[in-house]
């Protein structure tokens, strides 16, 4: 097997058995990007001599038998939002398209110190809002990957990174991932820090990553977190949401869904269905004024300087957050509380939430990232959430089956989605447009 | 049934900000915006509704 087509477990492992060094592995990822980049437009800048030079450094570490950890040699993709020392970080935005940070990201400085090589910044929706990157979906290149973290999805799923960091504010990292055929983390509110990540919405704004296996989730997680997080993969208890979802989810979606939760019961997991609370209703409508009020004031300034240097529908939610009263803010966030203190009921009667990844599977053409009002609710309460692929569309794209958790419940949230996995076995491998 | 004077309000605050143009252009958003502004202002909330958390850690 060429070691790009390793997960990050896997090729882990052979570093730390000294089968395979950061230097091959580096050259092996370089080598995926050189023959997929063209057709799938994943990457804003590689930083190729840097990543040389930290893979050749790495390996000597590793001749020498001081291994850093379970990252040390691995890729990492970085979502161009997030800074990185001496690199250009856009934020998909011409207003910094030249834009060259002067520190790291606080977990992009964890990650580098932990042993991760950084290729380069992966393509990023305009402030990870909602006007599209140009990447496409390596499982049909005439679809969108979804969005925000268009290239650190596609980049994973293609295998041009075992591992990549997003970022999710709506359904920025779930739906992607969903899209994609990769596992998507979301972990709650605040558990990583945002320091150095440029903000959309700060009280929406979470740091999350993607990996080819829920194994490669847990790592990423102990790395990120500093907490040694240790899943042991048991039948859950499936609290599977019906009512809104199974309205609004495209048809394929939702009989992909059932047809996942089925295999999931027959292999041992309780399902049982739960109704929503009072406050669900109002958490779209929440949510949007949130978003729209806290993405104005990051951008007032650089809004009335510029205003065309914003494209469309960023532009709309500036100029329209400017507008909204505050009291409607100040609402929302009341109405976050009470659905947060709801959902937590919810999450009492089973050990995690079950839902789909996405209202629809990945749209036809780029102009859209496709809709995350399936993965929102739980951008909105901070709850940890993640997608595991759960089978494929008739037209062979991916589906994802949506994990909710309690907050800081990590590790039962992985357990779950770890036991998940193995019984929906969808294929591991990196996809080959 | 959504309340237009919200919508209303609103249009009129774009068109005085950014002009006739622009405001045109958010129409869509803007409608979307206020629909959303309705709606919360419709949530029945309680003297106990407000967290000191932002999500909910606390009541």
């Amino acid at each position: 097997m060429e070691p790009h087509a390793l997960t990050l477990a896997e090729a882990s492992q052979l570093i730390r058995e000294g089968k395979l060094t950061p230097i091959r592995l580096l050259e092996s990822i370089l080598k995926r990007i050189d023959a997929l980049e063209p057709t799938l437009e994943a990457w804003v800048t590689l930083d190729c001599e840097r990543a040389l030079f930290d893979a050749e450094a790495l390996t000597r570490e590793a001749q020498e038998g001081a291994i850093r950890g379970p990252v040390h040699g691995i890729p990492v993709g970085i979502k161009d939002i997030y800074f990185t020392q001496g690199l250009r970080t856009t934020m998909g935005s011409p207003i910094y398209a030249d834009h060259i940070p002067e520190y790291d990201a606080e977990t992009v400085a964890i990650l580098r110190d932990a042993g991760a090589v950084i290729p380069g910044k992966t393509e990023t929706t305009e402030f990870a809002a909602y006007d599209p990157a140009p990447t496409r979906n390596p499982w049909n290149t005439e679809h969108t990957p979804g969005g925000s973290s268009s290239g650190s999805a596609a980049a994973v799923a293609s295998g041009m990174c075992p591992a990549a960091l997003g970022s999710q504010t709506g359904g920025s990292v779930i739906r992607p991932a969903a899209f994609c055929g990769v596992v998507g983390f979301k972990p709650t509110y605040d558990l990583i820090s945002r320091r150095g990540v440029f903000p959309l919405a700060w009280s929406l704004d979470h740091v999350g990553f993607f990996t080819r296996t829920v194994e490669d989730a847990t790592i990423a997680l102990n790395v990120l977190s500093g907490v040694e997080h240790r899943p042991d993969l048991e039948p859950p208890k499936l609290g599977l949401l019906r009512g809104y979802f199974e309205k609004a989810a495209d048809e394929s979606v939702w009989e992909g869904l059932m047809d996942a939760a089925g295999r999931l019961e027959e292999a041992g997991a309780e399902v049982v269905e739960l109704r929503l609370p009072r406050s669900f209703e109002y958490v779209h409508p929440a949510h949007s004024i949130i978003f729209a009020a806290e993405a104005a004031s990051v951008h007032e300034e650089g809004f009335r300087k510029d205003p065309e240097s914003y494209r469309p529908k960023m532009r709309s939610h500036v100029a329209g957050g400017l507008l909204i009263p505050s009291p409607a803010y100040l609402r929302a966030k009341r109405i976050r509380g009470v659905f947060a203190l709801e959902a937590r009921d919810l999450l009492g009667e089973a050990d995690c939430l079950l839902t789909p990844s996405s209202v629809t599977p990945a749209l036809q053409g780029l102009k859209s990232t496709g809709d995350p009002a399936f993965n929102s609710p739980w951008s909105f309460c901070g709850f940890p959430s993640l997608t595991v692929p759960c089978g494929l569309t008739g037209d062979g794209l991916p589906l994802g089956a949506q994990l909710t958790g309690l907050p800081y419940g990590e590790e039962g949230l992985l357990s779950a989605a770890g036991w998940c996995e193995r019984i929906l076995d969808f294929p591991k491998g990196p996809r080959t447009p | 049934m959504v309340d237009r004077s919200i919508m209303e309000r609103m249009l009129r605050t774009a068109e005085e900000r950014y002009g006739q143009e622009e405001a045109e252009r958010l129409k869509p958003f803007l409608e979307r915006l206020s629909e959303a502004i309705w709606k919360v202002q419709a949530f029945e909330l309680e003297p106990g509704d407000e967290p000191s958390s932002d999500h909910g850690e606390d009541s």
